[in-house]
């Protein structure tokens, strides 16, 4: 039948076909409820269960809003999952991605790919998690993990951490995959850990200051890093002045000397008083003289 | 290049060489580095490189002259 049909209220009799078939476009002016129906549309909406709404495809429900307002998309039950407020989940068995976020705005730096935050007032409770985990309950790590990137084995199982920042310690942490070695860490006392080679992640105490240069003809700086000049002072006698200055005068200073002509007696000097520069004297046979090859490097 | 020289107060020169790399960061000029290193009072010249001599048998004994 062409035309329109206004009506207060459809509603099917149990006794009689439960379908109405529009061929048409049908607007509603009012609100749609759902009731509950145990077959699955081919392609549509309907209601599995009490207050709650199941979309579906090629007669499979796909998402489904439960009666909380959790949704879920490959998932009946979205709380299954940390109390998710929304669940996503791909039960293939290999080659598929749970979810894509792609960012492809011509200038990157406008926008995040994805952004994680949390405005709760604890951060208890406000943390932002990212983890592996091989159940859907809590992770095997601690749960002062703000922040936490681990990894599992072949079988499922939960392996180790990778990255994890534990803001109850205030410590970050680097690990070897397939390992629990700790690799570099950022401790409490704001000091960096790495391990460089000798078994395992130690402070490291960096150069503060470094300088290699010419004193011969025109004294020149061939590199440097945290220096800001030289100061001829005379013949084989310098001072390395910093750009930035030391916290203190207790920092260390390694001086050394390179020439192409072996002599006796060489040696370099320093004497540690002030905490933006530091004297270099270089002298040879116990006569101050210039060389080629001068370096001086500060730790502390 | 260019060079900082200023009188010592046994009569000699101090010869102040920039570093290329604390040069080049922004803001770091010869002026800036002349009023961190130069001792306040002292006078002192920024100066070409070519005018420091590179025969430094007499360095001990070079003067400073405005």
């Amino acid at each position: 039948m062409a035309g329109t049909i206004i009506v207060d209220r459809i509603e099917s009799d149990a006794s009689y076909a439960s379908s109405i078939n529009v061929a048409a476009q049908v607007t509603f002016s009012n609100t749609v409820n759902f009731g509950v129906s145990s077959v699955a549309p081919v392609a549509g909406v309907y209601s599995p269960t009490t207050n709650n709404l199941a979309f579906t495809t090629a007669s499979t429900e796909r998402m489904r809003i439960d009666s909380a307002g959790n949704v879920g998309i490959g998932t009946t039950s979205p709380t299954t999952f940390k109390s998710a407020k929304l669940a996503i989940r791909n039960s293939a068995s290999s080659g598929e991605s749970v979810l894509a976020i792609i960012n492809n705005s011509s200038n990157v730096y406008e926008g995040a790919g994805i952004l994680l935050g949390s405005t709760a007032a604890s951060t208890n409770y406000g943390a932002t998690w990212l983890y592996h985990t091989y159940n859907t309950n809590s992770p095997t790590n601690s749960t002062s993990y703000a922040f936490n990137i681990s990894q599992r084995a072949t079988d499922g199982t939960y392996v180790s951490n990778i990255w994890n920042v534990d803001y109850q310690n205030s410590v970050s942490s680097w690990y070897r995959p397939n390992t629990s070695a700790l690799q570099m860490q950022l401790d409490a006392s704001n000091n960096l850990l790495f391990n460089s080679g000798y078994g395992s992640a130690a402070v490291a105490y960096g150069c503060r200051a470094w300088v290699n240069f010419n004193g011969q003809g025109t004294p020149a700086i061939r590199a440097s890093g945290n220096v800001s000049s030289i100061t001829d002072n005379g013949v084989g006698n310098y001072t390395v002045n910093f750009a930035t200055a030391m916290p203190d005068t207790n920092y260390a200073v390694v001086v050394g000397s390179g020439n192409n002509v072996a002599a006796n007696d060489v040696g370099n000097l320093t004497h540690i008083s002030s905490t933006s520069s530091v004297p270099y004297l270089h002298y040879e046979t116990s006569v101050f003289r210039d060389v080629e090859q001068l370096f001086l490097a500060v730790f502390r | 290049m260019k060079r900082i020289i200023y009188p010592t107060d046994d009569g000699g020169v101090k010869i102040i060489i920039p570093a290329p790399a604390w040069l080049a960061e922004e803001g770091n000029t010869m002026e800036v580095l002349a009023q961190e290193i130069v001792p306040a009072g002292k006078p002192y010249k920024i100066v070409d490189v070519s005018e420091i001599p590179s025969d430094r048998t007499f360095r001990n004994a070079w003067e400073y002259t405005a």
